[in-house]
């Protein structure tokens, strides 16, 4: 066979499937499943030009028996061979083997037109690193080595796939995905991932117990804020509010200098957590609206 | 013994054609293996053959004709062992070479009879086919001892005549059957051709 094509690549044929199990089968299931074939079959035709292959379906019990579909022809439709009385759960298996379409797409279309499908369905994958969550974020960068440029948010059930850097959905592997309580990047993000932020530089100063929400170009920016009694407070990085004590803060009269030596030439209105001790100076005093652009380095704004 | 191998294109018909002949024969009180050869990991013919009440050995992930060859051979010295059939019926993927199904066959050491090729293609998009394919349905064609025109039942006026005149041009050789194996249209001539 060395050297020679094989009868597949004469062809430029691709055959791929999934299989699992679907619950609650009844019409509405096979309508759906039925779509879900349609779905294939029209990316097919958008890919190649045409339906040239078959894509099939088979629906059995654990004895064998079942029925199957057959769609060949997208003027025609799909045929359906058999009858099945509803069912509580049912194995299917769905296979395509067509022409001129790249092998690895046309696995991702059919797992997608079966996610939403609405079939209450369960895949089989060949290995799965189980995690239970959503995420719902970008980040350039996870410490599983893949390159996760998307958003992932699948859910089959119990598992959650992923679209990753090759275009296919796998089970992602990262540990961050495995626990929720550890991230690999070696920030506790004991949360459900919801970063709706952005910044280029790593962040290294603090831990992430809560769900945060903000924007900004660093991290360990916090917020001074007003009580009634005109006492200036902050939200630190314990998630508790602290008397400010810095001197710029002490002294209303001064707007223009903080003890530090820092020029702040900003309102400090920071207000999220972060667990960085502060180390450049004690506030011990309250303050008022003044602008700086730069503090200690990590802190302040 | 005899052997069978269905060469056709994906979604020409052969799975149906394949239970049509499993079942003739089985009336004829004939002892019948299958072989089904699927491309892909996920089958399908062998759940469709089992929802129809047939029971085939399946050979999945693979073509039989190349990445298989190896496989078929074993499977069919283990049939003929096991099972010792009069009639074993290989159905390859739609995507196979039939005339390499049959050289393996013939150099897997079964005492076979006789070793036939019935090429099948379908109304339906023979024309797309040709325009896109051509020369891979002439390798597929090229070894078939006979050839149906299958799916009869929904040929629209002048297709089933382009096709014959194709086959008459590039295999004028060949016998051709025009059939609907769903409906079992004129397969009584098919059945007439087998041994």
């Amino acid at each position: 066979m060395s050297g020679e094509k094989t009868s597949f690549e004469e062809a430029n044929g691709v055959a791929t499937g999934v299989t699992g199990r679907i619950g609650c089968w009844n019409a509405d299931s096979e309508a759906r499943l039925c779509n879900a074939m349609l779905t294939v079959g029209k990316w097919v035709v958008s890919e190649a030009g045409v339906l040239l292959g078959h894509i099939k379906a088979a629906v059995t019990l654990d004895d064998g028996s079942g029925i199957t579909f057959n769609l060949t022809d997208m003027s025609n439709g799909v045929e359906k061979h058999g009858t099945l009385p509803p069912q509580d759960k049912v194995n299917f298996t769905f296979m395509s083997a067509v022409l001129d379409v790249d092998e690895h797409e046309l696995h991702h279309v059919m797992y997608h037109a079966v996610d939403d499908s609405g079939l209450l369905y369960e895949i089989d994958e060949p290995e799965c690193h189980c995690h239970d969550h959503h995420h719902h974020h970008d980040h350039g960068e996870c410490g599983c080595g893949h390159d996760h440029g998307h958003e992932h948010h699948h859910e089959h059930e119990k598992k959650i796939i992923v679209n990753n850097y090759y275009g296919d959905y796998y089970a992602c592997c990262c540990e961050c995905c495995k626990d929720d309580d550890e991230c690999c990047c070696g920030h506790d993000h004991g949360h459900e991932h919801h970063h709706h932020h952005d910044h280029d530089e790593e962040c290294h100063c603090h831990e992430h117990e809560h769900e945060h929400h903000h924007d900004h170009e660093h991290c360990c920016k916090t917020e001074h804020v007003h009580t009634e009694s005109g006492t200036v407070i902050v939200n630190n990085y314990y998630g508790d509010f602290h008397r400010c004590k810095c001197k710029c803060c002490e002294d209303d009269d001064d707007d223009d200098e903080c003890c530090c030596g820092h020029d702040h030439g900003h309102e400090h209105h920071h207000h999220h957590d972060h667990d960085e001790e502060c180390h450049c100076h004690e506030h011990e005093h309250d303050h008022h609206d003044h602008d700086h652009d730069e503090c200690c380095g990590h802190c302040h704004d | 013994m005899f052997v069978y191998i269905l060469g056709g294109f994906l979604g020409s018909g052969k799975t149906t054609l394949l239970m049509k002949l499993a079942s003739m024969y089985t009336k004829r009180g004939l002892k019948t293996a299958l072989l089904v050869n699927e491309s892909g990991e996920i089958g399908v013919d062998g759940a469709t053959l089992r929802a129809e009440g047939y029971d085939a050995i399946e050979l999945p992930d693979g073509c039989i004709c190349c990445s298989l060859s190896g496989t078929l051979q074993t499977a069919l010295k283990n049939i003929e062992d096991d099972i010792d059939p009069d009639i074993i019926i290989v159905e390859p993927t739609g995507l196979a070479l039939p005339f390499k199904v049959r050289e393996l066959v013939e150099s897997s050491g079964v005492d076979a009879e006789g070793i036939y090729i019935i090429g099948i293609t379908d109304v339906e998009r023979f024309g797309i086919l040709i325009s896109k394919k051509e020369e891979f349905i002439k390798r597929q064609m090229s070894g078939a001892d006979f050839v149906l025109i299958n799916k009869m039942d929904i040929a629209k006026p002048g297709q089933v005549d382009e096709i014959r005149a194709w086959f008459n041009k590039e295999f004028p050789d060949k016998e051709i059957f025009v059939v609907s194996a769903k409906t079992g249209e004129n397969m009584e001539s098919v059945y007439g051709m087998m041994k």
